[in-house]
């Protein structure tokens, strides 16, 4: 059975749509990003991701209210799918295996 | 603040750009991002950083992730119907190959045609378009109230331009005024004979024409300064970059005298209406001052006329400026001047298409005319076969349209089929027009870019005229097509069919129509060209060779050498006759108008007339028939001062006899009329002909050509022996020659092309007709197969079968004929009274295109309706 893999940044900008939840869309997402890991992104890179996450069934996305500071227009609000969760949790869990095999406290 | 917020978001460019690539259901939101994001970074940077930076995010957005997410779903989908249209034309199309062959070669002679005649269309309008300011540029004209006999209309006062400057400089910008000559110019060995202009020097700033080197700004400061083109330069040096040299030219005035070039000119563009004024083509550039070396009598007097053209400041109009320059003409110059004439400004812009009585522009007309024809013969054939070809195409629509086709989708189908088939067409014209614009400029005697010296217009006016074509050709027959009744035409039976063959007929009646209208127009104007070229002009235009390279020795010792010259000349055995004068008939024929009349009367009792000068030979030599006394003296008499030789036209005017006295504007001189000649036509046939009087050139004291009258016969072998002849003669002058018949052909250059592309039209006409019309018998004759077997069985014989399908042919034809007839009388009568001598038109011109047009057609008919009424009827009614 062929596993689906993510990219990095994939895995990134599904993490924050599950952390974010009702308040996860384009530019919060951005900001998030860029506020707490200090990294530079691409709105248009954000936005195509999370249309590929939704087309991979991920995520899925409704349309959410507007605010003033948006110019009145809607959010596309995104929430993480079951299947997304799984694969978050899977991704997660291979990597603290994969963690535990690094030798640790080598440095002296 | 919000609102004020949301209106300047309305108003970004930036947004309005995501809006032209975004998928519509992702555009909502992206743009909320987008702005709120523009928000963040106001605060953070300043609005306009923020702006830079919302273009560059936007910008970002087209990505293929972006754009491409809008219809990609849909649109496999729509690939697949679109391939199967075009699955399902390809077969149409190789089952039936012989209506789509008809069809595509319809198109592809209509698109071609217009191509080439659009292509020479637009380098007409082209014309001048290259001179800089064209807009502001005019060329002004006299128009004299007097209607015969005046001079030509470029000549006006020399003084006119100057004064309008000086008086108006907020409407005039500047002049540029110029005559021009024909002068023999030396280096070393190399003698030509080349096209001047001796002018302003405010040629160049007033016209922009590009120079190699030289300084533009000094070149025409000196006397003997003279410019030259590119192509001179070569010719003469074989480099371009020689200002500093010296060039030797043959004067009127003080013989030969050497002038430094002081610029080089860029090739212009071949045709426009300053250095290629009445097709003069001129080559070199002379100052004003250089004049009274050439003889030009003007000087910076209201008398003298002369060609000038003006620059307009740039919000100046033309209608105030040139009634300010009638105001300066009735103020300043002396009345006899400004009394019988006004000052009109002729735009430069369009100078080139109306001259010479618009010649050009008539030429441009009927061209179109004929291009719109052939354009439509083209459209209609393609809705007629498709039409008729779709009959079997009926039970397709109607499966479509079972399965859940909507209307819509078929008329895309078959839009989409015309489309194509235009496209393909036109590709095939462009292969066409590459092979074929060498031999069509050639005829047309232009020359016609490749075409992949093609500018973007080109190609832009290309693809839409194709499409508009391939839309044309496709919208009646996808509309009729999608509009049947699904039941009916599964059961191959057509709602709508009587309508239908009414419409096809209605469009065959009309290609017909069009033919005989394009054959009739054709003779006409191939018969009055002709009548031109062939009517008794009233001189003898056979075996007349001109050599317009005479050294202009204008005083008595020039005269005795042209005299000596004459004598050797006639020693040789081929030469008949030789005649020295100033012009020959259609070929600067006259240097001037003046009034003459009888001597004794007032100066207004006398009429214009339009002054010849030439020899006592000159009659022999152009065969002018004498009515009374004789071409200025017999040989015995010896040279006779003073005398005068009239046409008819000029003595019936003046009502005058040989013998009596003349007086002649201009001259203090007493003229006696020798003698009266016939009238000849000197000028165009578009004019009737004018008063003219001979003077001698003895007494004129000017003369440009040599007449050689040959000798039948080897005329190859003739022009070799004038020229050693003329080498011997005259060896520091080039030997540049024409033959009268040569010169004619020149004068009605344009009528000749109108001609040639007339013929072209019929012939494309009547392969797009026929190809037509055999498409339409042979379908027909297809579908009544049944019916022919029947009427067989029934006892019908295969004559009777013929006649039944070429009546409804000849019917039509009938009736295109019949309105045919009128439409084209008013149109070629219009036509011809545009000439003052014309052809009458003639019975025939209408019945022999009608008949060659009606048995043609019968014959195809037959030809191809003959096999389904020689054929077994069992063979056609066995299937059932």
């Amino acid at each position: 059975m062929a596993k689906e893999y993510l990219g990095e940044f994939e895995e990134l900008v599904l993490t924050m749509v599950a952390a974010l939840q009702k308040d996860a869309y384009g530019a919060a997402i951005s900001e998030e990003i860029e506020t707490r890991l200090k990294r530079e992104v691409n709105l248009s890179a954000v936005h195509v991701t999370l249309y590929r996450l939704e087309d991979k069934g991920y995520i899925k996305s409704s349309m959410g209210g507007g605010t003033n500071e948006r110019g009145g227009r809607r959010k596309r609000i995104f929430t993480i799918t079951s299947a997304g969760m799984a694969m978050l949790r899977a991704l997660k869990e291979s990597r603290i295996e994969l963690w535990k095999l690094v030798p640790q406290l080598k440095m002296s | 603040m919000n609102n004020h917020n949301h209106d300047k978001i309305q108003t970004f460019r930036s947004l309005r750009l995501l809006k032209w690539f975004c998928p519509p259901h992702l555009y909502e939101e992206i743009e909320g991002d987008l702005i709120q994001k523009f928000y963040r970074e106001a605060g953070a940077f300043g609005d306009n950083k923020a702006k830079r930076r919302l273009l560059w995010n936007v910008i970002r957005f087209f990505r293929p992730g972006i754009v491409l997410r809008s219809k990609f779903s849909v649109e496999l989908n729509q690939v697949d119907m679109y391939k199967s249209y075009f699955e399902i034309m390809m077969r149409n199309l190789l089952k039936q190959k012989f209506y789509s062959a008809i069809a595509i070669l319809g198109l592809t002679v209509g698109i071609t045609f217009a191509l080439l005649i659009g292509v020479f269309i637009w380098g007409e309008m082209q014309v001048n378009a290259n001179l800089k300011d064209v807009d502001r540029l005019y060329l002004m004209e006299t128009n004299y109230k007097a209607t015969e006999g005046n001079q030509p209309p470029f000549f006006v006062p020399a003084l006119l331009g100057q004064q309008a400057i000086e008086q108006y400089p907020t409407v005039f910008e500047k002049y540029y005024r110029f005559r021009d000559r024909n002068i023999t110019v030396s280096k070393g060995d190399k003698h030509f004979r080349i096209q001047s202009m001796i002018g302003d020097s405010t040629f160049f700033e007033m016209f922009g024409f590009p120079v190699l080197h030289g300084n533009v700004e000094m070149a025409l400061n000196k006397p003997t300064s003279i410019v030259i083109t590119e192509k001179i330069a070569q010719q003469y040096f074989n480099k371009t970059d020689v200002v500093g040299e010296t060039l030797t030219l043959s004067t009127e005035v003080n013989g030969l005298k050497d002038f430094v070039i002081t610029a080089v000119m860029a090739e212009v563009q071949k045709k426009n209406s300053v250095t290629d004024f009445m097709n003069s083509d001129a080559q070199i550039f002379l100052p004003q001052d250089s004049r009274g070396d050439f003889n030009l009598g003007f000087q910076d007097e209201w008398n003298t006329g002369i060609i000038t053209y003006i620059k307009i400041a740039p919000n100046a109009s033309s209608v105030a400026a040139a009634a300010i320059l009638n105001r300066i003409l009735t103020k300043e110059a002396p009345k006899a001047i400004s009394e019988n004439k006004t000052i009109e400004l002729n735009s430069l812009k369009n100078y080139y298409l109306v001259t010479n009585h618009g010649v050009v522009q008539k030429l441009i007309i009927s061209l179109t005319i004929i291009l719109f024809f052939i354009l439509t013969l083209a459209i209609t054939n393609f809705v007629n076969i498709s039409i008729a070809s779709s009959f079997s195409r009926l039970k397709e629509v109607g499966v479509r349209k079972v399965i859940g086709g909507i209307k819509r989708q078929v008329v895309i189908q078959f839009l989409s089929e015309s489309l194509l088939f235009a496209v393909f067409s036109g590709s095939l014209s462009l292969f066409l027009y590459e092979i074929l614009h060498g031999y069509f400029g050639e005829v047309l005697g232009v020359s016609l870019p490749d075409i992949l010296k093609m500018n973007f217009s080109f190609w832009v006016s290309m693809l839409t005229g194709t499409l508009m074509v391939g839309l044309l050709a496709g919208v009646y027959p996808s509309l009729y097509l999608s509009a049947t009744e699904t039941i009916e035409s599964l059961k191959g039976k057509f709602h709508s069919v009587k309508g239908t063959i009414r419409f096809s007929r209605g469009l065959v009646a009309f290609q017909f129509l069009i033919a005989v209208f394009v054959f009739i127009m054709s003779l006409v104007m191939s018969d009055q060209i002709s009548y031109f070229m062939e009517a008794d002009l009233g001189y003898d235009k056979s075996h007349v060779l001109i050599v317009s390279s005479v050294p202009r020795m204008w005083n008595e010792e020039g005269m005795n050498k042209m005299t000596a010259a004459k004598r050797e000349f006639l020693t040789s055995s081929k030469i008949k006759s030789v005649s020295l004068s100033w012009g020959s008939p259609n070929f600067n024929f006259d240097p001037f108008s003046a009034t003459i009349n009888l001597a004794g009367q007032p100066l207004e009792k006398g009429i214009l007339t339009n002054m010849a000068s030439a020899d006592e030979d000159y009659a022999k030599v152009y065969g002018l028939k004498i009515l009374e006394g004789k071409f200025f003296f017999d040989e015995s008499e010896g040279f006779q001062a003073n005398r005068l030789v009239l046409n008819e036209s000029a003595q019936k005017a003046l009502a005058v006899e040989v013998g009596d006295k003349l007086r002649m504007q201009f001259s203090d001189k007493e003229f006696t009329v020798a003698g009266i000649v016939k009238d000849f036509n000197f000028e165009s046939m578009h004019e009737r002909i004018k008063p003219v009087a001979f003077t001698h050139n003895r007494d004129f004291q000017a003369f440009r050509f040599f007449s050689f009258k040959l000798h039948p016969g080897n005329i190859a072998q003739s022009v070799q022996e004038v020229e050693k002849n003329w080498k011997n003669i005259f060896p520091n002058d080039p030997f540049v020659y024409t033959f009268t018949d040569e010169r004619l052909t020149m004068a009605y250059q344009t009528e000749l092309q109108l001609k040639r592309a007339s013929a072209i039209a019929s012939v494309l006409v009547l392969i797009i007709v026929l190809t037509g019309v055999l498409g339409l018998v042979s379908l027909g004759v297809a579908k009544r197969n049944k019916e022919i077997g029947i009427r067989k069985v029934l006892g019908a014989s295969a004559y009777n079968i013929l006649i039944l399908i070429s009546r409804e042919y000849a019917v039509l034809m009938a009736v295109a004929f019949l309105m045919g007839i009128p439409i084209s009388y008013l149109f070629v009568s219009h036509w011809l009274s545009g000439f003052a001598y014309h052809t009458d038109l003639n019975g025939w011109m209408f019945a022999v295109p009608i008949l060659i047009l009606f048995c043609i057609t019968i014959t195809m008919v037959c030809l191809q309706s003959l096999r389904t009424a020689m054929a077994e009827p069992v063979k056609s009614l066995k299937y059932e």
